[in-house]
């Protein structure tokens, strides 16, 4: 966008050589930064438990472990370490991070904001606003878009969004084998910006795929009704509609990452869209990590951040039981290539493992009732 | 630790937030109002850097309340890499040893979850880096 300013004098009308031109810069990522706990459990290893094939529900599913906090890790210290990561990437102030959101469906609290204790834990406190956001898995993404607003209304300098979650599965439910735990934090503004947010659009409707009551430890599901009205129509509408609202075309994103529920939604959704696996291939963290939550789209994203060369366009989709989709469309800057290294990368974090039997895992989760 | 006393230490838990003597340079962790050396009390916030080595540390077998699911987990002494030495938990990976000497990253964790109605108390504890 550009202003012009035009100087006048009373003689001669407006001047044309006092003409002065200040171009807004474009609004993007600064940094950002992901952590996922060492600790995990294989797919194997919890139908074992349950007298299921895992052979065949890892393939099945795609997934062949899932990450698992450790006992004193929750969505607070995840989101925390995983802040710190991205402040680390971005190199500024903490100071001048005008707003923190954490998006998450397992906040330790019901009542008590996980974003204030980031804010104080990353020395942002007390000049900035902050909440924390729900909307089943994409309620981190949400929060990307909240700050996008207040860094493009000049309200904010900095602001951070922070998608995670130590999902919780029944033991012996489906979702029990993909169940994850994961942070991804995502500083936004416009200086120094290593991605340039070129543009986002929304899907979004009522649609009963995925819910858990007040009170209720567990989350329900309506089993095959999970996938086409919900995952697929959400996460591709959002994907057709951006690319429509900025005359993009499929080819022209060079990288992407989707909500990935287990290893084959993603696949199909990609397939579906024409987009060919190679592009979605490094984002698909779901396979060792398991669904993260609010944060698998956004690790995802992070992956291919990782590895993006200057110039590429990476599309990133999240998508929310309940339901909707934030598709976001980045162009990659030579900016990148100066703060790469600087903090841990996902891959790091993947590698670093500890492998757990179903005992130590159902100690870690807290699925030992000690009363 | 109660509500209040909690509230109060958050900054030296969560940031690992100390002084430091304007006069003389000396690093204080925790937070002290005048300096042990000096006897001056123009002390200045400083946060110090998450990276140091462990001195001593010892296996706590029998929780205290609030720990159960902890133990077994090891306490000890931790020197920053500024030369202050703090007292904190030292997270273990079931995998191998602890030993004197070990680089460790402070990161933070859930310090304590009390009863169900409780707070959560959170702060740094000392995790081993390879
Ligand atoms: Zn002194």
């Amino acid at each position: 966008m550009k202003v012009e300013k035009l100087g006048y004098s009373h003689t001669e009308g407006f001047l044309e050589n006092t003409l002065e031109v200040s171009v807004m810069t474009a609004i993007g990522i600064v940094g950002y930064g992901v952590y996922i706990p060492r600790y995990r459990v294989t797919v194997e290893e919890i139908a074992r438990v349950w007298n299921d094939d895992g052979k065949i529900i890892s393939k099945g599913i795609n997934v062949t472990e899932k990450a698992v906090p450790d006992i004193d890790e929750d969505t607070a210290t995840i989101s925390v370490n995983a802040a710190r990561n991205a402040i680390v990437h971005s190199g500024i102030n903490p100071s001048e991070l005008g707003a923190i959101y954490v998006g998450s469906e397992s906040h330790p609290y019901a009542v008590k904001p996980t974003a204030v204790t980031v804010a104080e834990a990353v020395g942002a406190t007390p000049d900035l606003t902050s909440a924390d956001l729900e909307f089943a898995c994409k309620a981190g993404t949400a929060g990307m878009q909240m700050v996008a607003g207040l860094v493009k209304a000049e309200e904010i300098k900095y602001g951070l969004a922070i998608g995670t979650d130590c999902a919780q599965g029944r033991p012996g439910d489906a979702l029990e084998y993909t169940a994850g735990a994961g942070g991804c934090a995502i500083i936004m503004g416009r200086e120094n910006v290593i991605a340039e947010l070129e543009g986002m659009y929304s899907f979004t409707t009522d649609t009963p795929d995925f819910w858990r009551r007040e009170g209720a430890r567990y989350p329900s599901h309506a089993g095959r009704f999970t996938g086409s009205p919900s995952y697929f129509r959400h996460t591709e509408s959002a994907a057709l509609g951006l690319m429509d609202k900025l005359g993009l075309e499929v080819d022209d994103f060079d990288r992407v990452s989707f909500h990935q529920p287990n290893g084959r939604f993603p696949m199909s959704a990609a397939k579906r869209l024409g987009i060919p696996l190679e592009k979605l291939e490094d984002a698909l963290c779901v396979k060792r990590i398991g669904n993260t939550y609010s944060a698998a789209s956004m690790i995802g994203f992070a992956a291919q951040l990782d590895l993006a060369k200057p110039g590429e366009r990476v599309l990133l989709v999240s998508y929310g039981s309940g339901a909707g989709s934030d598709a976001f469309s980045f162009i990659v800057t030579d900016e990148i290539l100066e703060k790469r290294n600087r903090s841990k990368t996902v891959e790091d974090y993947i590698d670093k493992r500890i492998p757990l039997d179903y005992a130590l895992y159902a100690k870690h989760r807290g699925k030992i009732v000690m009363d | 630790m109660g509500v209040a006393e909690s509230w109060r230490t958050n900054q030296s838990r969560y940031l690992m937030e100390g002084r430091k003597c304007t006069k003389c340079k000396t690093l204080y962790f925790p937070i002290r109002q005048h300096c042990a050396k000096c006897m001056d009390d123009s002390m200045e916030r400083y946060i110090f850097d998450t990276k140091g080595k462990i001195v001593e540390f010892t296996r706590i077998e029998e929780a205290p309340q609030g720990f159960e699911l902890m133990v077994p987990y090891n306490y000890g002494i931790v020197e920053l890499d500024e030369g202050v030495r703090i007292s904190c938990q030292i997270i273990d990976s079931y995998s191998k040893d602890l030993e004197v000497g070990m680089p460790v990253e402070m990161t933070f964790r859930l310090l304590r979850k009390s009863e169900d109605q409780g707070i959560l108390q959170y702060g740094f504890k000392a995790l081993p880096i390879e």
